[in-house]
């Protein structure tokens, strides 16, 4: 039985895998020129290369990794998460790690503070990664009743209290929730920001909580090599299974005949026949398929799918490393340009206004070793916050502008930056769209909010992978499990194809 | 001699329990710190000859059957149908949206005939929705800890009337329980000129905006408005709100209540562990009763007058923590002649129910930016009606009042909120001048101004922080969270010491809903 996954991105291929391995003939076709979606590495100046366009990879499933054998066989190596710098104006800063003392330091209290929410994390974990790790419940049969009810219970199972207090803080914003715990703006601002990525939102936005706390049940470890590494694991893991992979191929269409989808179209005219797997943008199948062949139902759904993209991203050659001055020290990964809860709500005031952000906040990755040569490095920056829709467009002024104000909140904390400067890109978010297909320049094929969660990813009628079209799934970040590097949703995918009768 | 229970405040929720608990042949006794009744809901004569409806000005969910119950028509409530919601911009065009669906649509069209055919779509599957959100405004909270068969048949039949409502409704519901108001009118709406008036029910008395997410689900209120059972009408009463309040009062001195005014309680006496009545203010006086029952904000209530030593610690970090950061401030004037709008001259029907300033959805997010910063702001959202128009009884020949509710006016400006008085006519100008935009020659009809700043309805009438409803009406505030988890059936951990105010499910406005659905609670569970 053939299969064709639009789309080799993280997910993509997860899902391909399982299928090949499932015995099904699989071919992957991939619009860029190489394979890995948003995760791929790529060499974007002579001899420097990133990690990904998100560097970050702390989120991947741990589960898709044990079911794929990628540790073993595939070269897959993870690590627990780098220590994380965050800049203060007139200060050192804070480093914050695991067992790190620095926070004890600067205050009991907080600390204390920090210990206590992250034991509430710790009691909410068990319900909130069963809820990234299962299928969707199907809302739509009378018979899903009781599995929901039994969801519910088990979810109940984590205690009556922590019950009413999960229900109380979904709603929260993150601000808020946070200061129950830490009075510290800097410390705070270090352990909220995560809920804003890719999040139309500021921490003064209501649910920006539930974010976190999803945040902060699925990251566990990172993977030595980050994004990069997980895709060539996948790709030799891809490459054993049988998997045929095509890079430089568009879909044009998805083929339907008799209401079933039967095959892929490429650009040549070329035919894949099999069952389709859409496994880029959900909103993609908008493209691929006439609307007037599809319920007016999944129009609306797809068309109202929520991707405002809000991050930019800067890669630096540097012909050094960058030094935070106040420390002497580099930093493997750092928060620049915000040290106040209020500092990241200014910069979402600008995308809700759109306009350029007038103080970026910075999620730098520094990488060394094979990324750059010898003594050189990459600076691999997540600039937040840059509307998709800025007033007047992204004119080469605009983008000057951009880059010159994210270079003023990199040179407070490392001065001297400028002059390491090799070679820079800067991929705003309708270059993102444009280059990687991100409908939005959203990395995440949707805005992460509870109404485009779990059975609401991306609709009440697509977050179990199905659709309306016998032979037609979906399969990206933008279906249930969620966005980022996780390969949640191409695991899903894949095992609901395979249980679902031809 | 002893009361089966004291109220208090004498809001027109303590005026309904005591009603309710009257009718069921109780002796209560209300307490009121004002000279008047009628807390929120109230009706005075501030400069001779015009009466200000001084806070609330509109009736909207005023429960039908509670107005049945206590056949409050006879006490003198009589609600006037609002004609329109009328929306001027300040280039000269306007919308006006009518009870006659023909002519909206026409109105709309003029702006956008995309958004003119999905009206009327949008109001059927929003009173969709309403039927099944009054289930749940109408009864105690929903609990979903409980673990009593009775009360998980009861969450199981909501959660079936849920699911019958059809997945797309369904999916709708959820939608509009998170999303923000400006988000999900989006899905609908092109042109701003609809979507900014529409979206203003979700930031009405609440520090976010329309672009914060949860803020869309308000826009039911539009829809499960009602007049004495009459759907989708919001009404204005004869004679300013306080004839709600005076409405309920009536009622309850008919049923033998006593009411006592200029009576303000500093402490519930408390007698081991249990509330055995309350001590007044000023004279130190104690009066006894067999249950108290506040009305007033939750946490003056519980901080302010049981204490923190009398209460559970982690109670008392709920209470700590409970939203208050009002956010609105109100604003009335007696005009000398009728004040005529550019865009529609005029005192025709289009002025006869609310106006909305309100020309864009940015410019309604502006104003919630300044006030995230500790600010009023410069341009507000102003929700203004024109009460002498419907009962002319309300000013002299001529002449007129006009309320003006204003969005936003924080209570934590980043002077902070003691110093509200010395801003408080900077405050009032901003909101004469926006008028002034639509209205010309606003300012030379003044006779009266009086501008009520969050710091001003915390003084004068008890709403702690300037929260025009107990306490933010946000999700974690709702339902089984009101005014905290646990303890949303009106009993407190305190004994014999209940809640009836709208920092009780469920919640503030003027639907006498806390009030009722607390006395019935309480008969119930004879704890009265
Ligand atoms: C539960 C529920 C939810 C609804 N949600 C929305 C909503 O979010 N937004 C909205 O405008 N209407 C919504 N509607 C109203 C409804 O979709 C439209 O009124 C309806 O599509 C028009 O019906 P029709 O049969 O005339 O045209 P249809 O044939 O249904 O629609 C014409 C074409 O427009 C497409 N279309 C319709 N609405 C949209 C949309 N919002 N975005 C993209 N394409 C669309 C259809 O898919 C179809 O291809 C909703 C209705 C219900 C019952
Ligand atoms: C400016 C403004 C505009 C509003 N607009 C509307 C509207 O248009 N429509 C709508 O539906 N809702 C509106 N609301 C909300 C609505 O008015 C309130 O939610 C409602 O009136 C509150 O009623 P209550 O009985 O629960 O409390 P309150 O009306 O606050 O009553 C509590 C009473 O307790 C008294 N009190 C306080 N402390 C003591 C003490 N120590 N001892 C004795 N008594 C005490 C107070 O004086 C007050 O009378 C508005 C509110 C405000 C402030």
């Amino acid at each position: 039985m053939r299969v064709v996954v639009i789309g080799a991105g993280v997910n993509g291929l997860v899902a391909a895998i399982r299928l090949a391995r499932a015995g099904r003939l699989v071919t992957v076709v991939e619009r860029r020129d190489l394979f890995g979606g948003i995760a791929a590495g790529e060499e974007f100046h002579t001899d420097y290369h990133h990690i990904g366009l998100t560097h970050d990879s702390a989120e991947v499933r741990g589960e898709v990794i044990k079911q794929l054998g990628l540790q073993g066989g595939y070269g897959l190596q993870l690590r627990p998460p780098a220590p994380l710098f965050i800049a203060e104006p007139d200060g050192r800063g804070l480093v914050l790690e695991e067992q790190g003392s620095e926070l004890a330091e600067r205050s009991i209290e907080a600390a204390e503070g920090l210990a206590r929410w992250e034991l509430l994390q710790e009691a909410f974990r068990p319900a909130v990664r069963m809820v990234l790790r299962e299928e969707a419940p199907d809302v739509r049969q009378e018979a899903a009743l009781l599995p929901l009810l039994k969801k519910g219970w088990m979810v109940r199972g984590i205690g009556e209290d922590h019950l009413l207090e999960l229900l109380r803080i979904g709603p929260l914003c993150v601000d808020d929730w946070m200061e129950e715990f830490v009075e510290d703006p800097l410390i705070r601002t270090a352990v909220l920001w995560p809920a804003l990525v890719g999040a139309w939102m500021g921490p003064r936005s209501p649910y920006s909580a539930t974010n976190l706390l999803m945040d902060a049940a699925s990251h566990e470890y990172e993977i030595i090599g980050g994004p990069a590494a997980l895709v060539k694991s996948l790709l030799l893991a891809a490459a054993d299974a049988g998997v045929s992979l095509r890079s430089a191929t568009e879909a044009k269409a998805i083929q339907v005949s008799d209401g079933r989808a039967t095959g892929v179209i490429l650009a040549d005219g070329e035919v894949l026949k099999g069952q389709v797997l859409v496994a880029s943008a959900p909103s993609t199948l908008l493209d691929l398929i006439p609307a007037w062949k599809l319920p007016s139902r999944l129009v609306r759904d797809l068309t109202n799918v929520r991707v405002r993209g809000t991050t930019a991203k800067l890669h630096l050659a540097l012909s050094g490393e960058l030094q935070v001055a106040a420390r002497g020290e580099t930093f493997e990964r750092m928060l620049l340009g915000a040290s106040h809860p209020m500092d990241l709500e200014r910069a979402f005031d600008d995308v809700k206004h759109r306009r350029l952000p007038r103080r970026p906040w910075l999620d730098v990755r520094l990488l060394t070793g094979d990324s750059a040569p010898e003594g050189h490095s990459v600076a691999s920056i997540m600039v937040h916050c840059a509307p998709y829709d800025l007033d007047g467009g992204w004119t080469d002024e605009a983008r000057a502008e951009f880059t010159e104000r994210v270079m003023a909140v990199l040179e407070e904390s490392c001065p001297g930056v400028r002059e390491l400067v090799v070679h820079s890109e800067l991929l705003t978010p309708p270059d993102l769209e444009e280059r990687y297909g991100l409908p939005g320049g959203h990395l995440f094929h949707g805005e992460r909010m509870v109404d485009q969660f779990y059975v609401m990813r991306p609709s009440l009628h697509l977050s179990r992978h199905t659709t309306d079209l016998p032979g037609l799934f979906v399969g990206s970040m933008g279906t249930h499990s969620g966005g980022g590097v996780t390969g949640g949703p191409g695991m899903l995918a894949a095992e609901r194809m395979i249980a679902t009768p031809r | 001699m002893t009361y089966d229970a004291i109220i208090i405040g004498g809001g027109h929720n303590g005026l309904c329990t005591a009603a309710y608990l009257a009718k069921a042949g109780r002796k209560v006794l209300v307490l009121e710190r004002r000279h008047l009744v009628g807390g929120a809901a109230v009706s005075e004569e501030i400069y001779p000859g015009f009466t200000y409806t001084v806070c609330s000005y509109v009736v909207s969910l005023l429960r039908p059957w509670i107005i049945r119950d206590l056949n409050l028509a006879k006490h003198g409530l009589h609600v006037l149908p609002l004609e329109a919601a009328f929306t001027p911009l300040p280039d000269g065009r306007s919308l006006c949206r009518w009870p006659d669906p023909h002519k909206t649509r026409e109105e709309i069209a003029q702006f956008s005939v995309k958004d003119a055919d999905r009206y009327p779509e949008f109001g059927k599957a929003m009173g969709q929705l309403a039927r099944f959100a009054k289930l749940i405004i109408d009864k105690p909270a929903p609990d979903p800890a409980t673990w009593s068969p009775r009360e998980l048949m009861d969450l199981l039949g909501l959660s079936r009337k849920f699911r019958d409502l059809g997945d797309d409704m369904a999916s709708l519901q959820f939608k509009l329980a998170t999303m923000s108001s400006a988000d999900f009118l989006d899905e609908w709406f092109e042109s701003d000129v609809l979507k900014a008036p529409m979206s203003v029910s979700g930031i009405i008395g609440t520090m976010l905006g329309v672009r914060s997410p949860g803020t869309a689900y308000v826009l039911l209120h539009h829809y499960m408005g009602e007049i004495d059972g009459a759907s989708r009408a919001w009404g204005f009463a004869k004679g300013g709100n306080g004839a709600v309040s005076n409405a309920l009062a009536g009622a309850a001195v008919e049923h033998g209540a006593e009411i006592r005014v200029n009576a303000g309680v500093e402490r519930v006496l408390l007698k081991g562990g249990k509330a055995v009545g309350v001590v007044l203010s000023g004279s130190g006086d104690e009066i006894r009763a067999k249950t108290v029952i506040s009305t007033c904000e939750p946490r003056l209530t519980f901080l302010g007058m049981v204490g923190e030593e009398n209460l559970p610690d982690p109670f008392v970090a709920q209470m700590k923590r409970y939203k208050l950061r009002g956010s609105s401030g109100k604003v009335n004037f007696a005009l000398d002649r009728f004040p005529e709008f550019s865009a529609r001259p005029g005192d025709g029907p289009h002025v006869r129910g609310d106006v909305a300033i309100c020309p864009s959805i940015d410019y309604l997010e502006t104003a919630y930016d300044e006030a995230k910063y500790g600010d009023f702001s410069q341009r507000p959202f102003l929700n203004l009606v024109i009460p002498s128009l419907l009962d002319p009884g309300m000013a002299p020949p001529g002449k007129h009042v006009m309320s003006a509710f204003v969005q936003y006016a924080p209570y934590h400006i980043k002077e902070g909120p003691s110093h509200w008085p010395e801003r408080r006519e900077a405050f009032g100008d901003a909101v004469t001048d926006t008028i002034a935009e639509y209205v010309p020659g606003f300012k030379e009809m003044i006779l009266h101004r009086q501008v009520l700043t969050p710091w001003d309805l915390e003084q004068e009438f008890g709403l702690t922080e300037g929260n025009i409803f107990h306490g933010e009406l946000s999700a974690d505030q709702l339902l089984f969270n009101r005014p905290t988890a646990g303890w949303a059936r009106y009993r407190t951990p305190v004994k014999n010491l209940w809640l009836a105010g709208s920092g009780a499910h469920p919640g503030g406005g003027v639907m006498a809903a806390p009030g009722a659905l607390a006395a019935m609670q309480m008969l119930k569970e004879r704890a009265v």
